[in-house]
């Protein structure tokens, strides 16, 4: 009886310890993901992300890939962002980049679709990371969305185009702007929106406040620029107070390939530290950055090729093995 | 049959840090984003949050468990008569040291990042066994290449875009290899059973990712730290090599070298955070260790001089 309760007593301390742990949230893990650092700068940081000022900032390169976890799954056409931040006067400014062999600005059909990129936080700073697709139960999250097709004027009919006359002009008659719907507002339209929500099915559109977002293409690239204060002006929104890493997931659309709602290429979560130290700059042509960016479909050829040859290697160690330890064992026996 | 020493650690420390690994795994960065697909989860909230929370709670009793087992195996070690096993236990209570230390802001992450890829690779190194090690080495190395990929963007003038790519293409290579290669951990070759149940893995995982309704790629991202370029059936060939591993592990009683399968898939290539790392390393440690011959199991019953922490309270 003594020596089980002895055997017990120091799985129960380890037991104990962790319930202690997990209720006063005192995490001694650390991450150590891929960081992004938001930069002190001493000027008010322009919002054309091919500034020479953006550009010369060190970038972090972050992975994605298509988003396969609900309907309707894929995209993965962009393989990579460039993600660069920093900060001036309690306003964080965070800029992505990424290849895309076309600007896609228009969606006048219901084919058409726009490029767009997104930024998510979790909706409390801090707390512990949320699943990336549209977060979760207990536990929400914030997203800034930047869309090509809402930023400048709203298109003009084309030359050939025609529109049936409608007799109506009351908002209560077009039903999306009466409801709300920011993609249908004639007046005060903004390329970005502030989203919340706490699972799939449960995003829904929140007030901008000082959200802002600007994009800009050139030599098959876009950058795009969001910018908001540290402070939030409502609710399930991050503060940004500097001292606590802020997790933060991105997402970009590419409208040409049929890429819009679950169809995006999507990162893992990764981290976002504002430092008061400056930025490290950088003098790499975007040539190096961005040679023409493919997927790199002739390495994955390499890599199955690999795989084949690996299992083929464990079939003959398989079989070395088992004859160096027949050999081994025959003496015990 | 030579399973690994399962005497080398506490049995129900061993126990313990395996099924919490395995519920964190399942529970926390699976199930809870994976149930939302029920329909009408509106109404199915408070047990997502159940389940959650049982998973958070698996996620600290792993983060003490991992610690402990680091803390036991490195001072095992440290007490070996072989300089290298040394070694190896000097690196890994280093790494416990370095993890407190980037918890406490006494270093920066950027700095214990490299040195965790220093102690991985020195302990892998200092432990490495021939054709059985080689699944772990493929492991370090696509380690060492997502770490590289990441911590050398700080560094310096950073690196290029093509550069990145080529690095994390090579980690997610190398991680498929690991996976592909893992029956070799075994020792001898996997039992008929485990080779049928790797291949329904194998299959099971093609077609899921070849009809587009799989939730592994994204899985893939989360929680082994690459972004799933390769294509669906390379990631079914090195699971369908995991799940032949453990099977055959378990099946032949070789705890020890199927709960250090279990830590490397917990603990995912790359630098992720202090614990996943923790649980490739205490991998690394466990899946180096020696079969043992049923004579030299029946001696070790009894025997305290070869392992003194045996007769410790967890036993």
């Amino acid at each position: 009886m003594r020596p089980q309760a002895s055997r017990l007593a120091p799985i129960l301390a380890l037991v104990l310890l962790a319930a202690l742990l997990r209720v006063t949230a005192a995490n001694p893990a650390m991450a150590q993901t891929q960081s992004v650092g938001a930069w002190r700068v001493d000027s008010q940081p322009v919002m054309d992300g091919f500034a020479p000022e953006w550009q010369s900032i060190l970038p972090v390169f972050l992975p994605t890939t298509a988003q396969q976890v609900t309907p309707p799954m894929g995209g993965g056409t962009v393989e990579r962002i460039g993600v660069r931040a920093v900060h001036w006067e309690d306003q964080l400014y965070v800029m992505l980049e990424w290849s895309d062999p076309t600007p896609d600005q228009v969606s006048d059909r219901y084919e058409a679709f726009s490029d767009a990129a997104a930024v998510q936080f979790p909706a409390e700073a801090g707390s512990d990371v949320p699943f990336i697709c549209m977060g979760q139960a207990d536990q929400a999250v914030n997203i800034w969305q930047w869309r090509g097709d809402q930023q400048g004027d709203p298109p003009a009919l084309p030359d050939t185009g025609y529109v049936d006359m409608y007799q109506y002009s009351d908002d209560l008659y077009y039903t999306a702007r009466q409801a709300g719907n920011p993609l249908s507002q004639v007046e005060d339209r903004s390329p970005v929106q502030n989203l919340v929500a706490g699972g799939f099915g449960t995003l829904e559109v929140t007030e901008v406040g000082s959200l802002q977002g600007h994009g800009e293409y050139e030599d098959g690239r876009w950058t795009v620029v969001f910018t908001r204060p540290f402070r939030p002006s409502g609710d399930l929104q991050p503060l940004f107070d500097g001292g606590t890493p802020v997790d933060v997931a991105f997402a970009v659309w590419d409208g040409s390939r049929q890429e819009r709602d679950g169809l995006k290429s999507v990162s893992a979560f990764t981290q976002l530290t504002i430092t008061p130290e400056d930025p490290p700059r950088r003098a790499v042509p975007a040539s190096q950055d961005w040679p023409g960016y493919s997927p790199p479909n002739p390495l994955l050829a390499i890599g199955v090729g690999f795989v084949v040859v690996a299992l083929i290697g464990s079939v003959l160690g398989w079989a070395f093995l088992s004859r160096g330890k027949r050999r081994s064992d025959a003496p015990e026996e | 049959m030579r399973p690994r020493n399962s005497r080398l650690l506490p049995q129900g420390l061993l126990l313990m840090l395996a099924v919490s690994v395995l519920a964190e795994l399942f529970l926390l960065r699976t199930a809870t984003r994976t149930l939302i697909h029920i329909p009408g989860v509106g109404d199915l909230e408070a047990p997502i949050r159940v389940v959650a929370e049982v998973g958070r709670f698996a996620y600290y009793l792993a983060v003490v468990s991992v610690t402990v087992t680091l803390a036991i195996l490195g001072l095992r070690h440290v007490r070996s008569a072989s300089p290298w096993r040394v070694i190896a236990g000097v690196m890994t209570l280093a790494l416990l040291l370095i993890a407190a230390a980037v918890r406490l802001e006494g270093v920066r992450p950027e700095t214990a990042g490299w040195l965790t890829l220093v102690v991985l690779v020195v302990v892998t190194s200092t432990t490495w066994r021939g054709v059985e090690s080689i699944p772990v080495g493929l492991f370090v190395l696509g380690s060492v290449a997502a770490g590289w990929s990441s911590l050398g963007q700080v560094a310096g003038s950073g690196l290029t875009g093509t550069q990145v790519d080529m690095l994390v293409l090579a980690a997610e290579s190398l991680l498929v290899l690991a996976g592909a290669t893992s029956p070799l951990l075994l020792g001898r070759p996997p039992t008929r059973s485990a080779l049928v149940a790797g291949a329904g893995a194998t299959v099971l995982i093609a077609a899921a990712s070849a009809g587009g309704a799989s939730t592994f790629s994204i899985m893939v991202l989360w929680n082994l730290g690459v972004p799933g370029w390769l294509p669906g059936i390379a990631f079914a060939l090195a699971f369908g090599g995991v799940v032949t591993a453990i099977w055959s592990a378990m099946a032949s009683g070789d705890r020890v070298t199927a709960t250090g399968i279990v830590l490397l898939l917990g603990g995912g290539v790359g630098l992720i955070s202090t614990y996943q790392t923790g649980l490739a390393l205490a991998a690394i440690l466990l899946l180096a260790e020696p079969g043992t011959t049923h004579r030299e199991q029946t001696a070790e019953v009894g025997s305290t001089a070869d392992y003194a922490l045996a007769g410790s309270p967890l036993t």
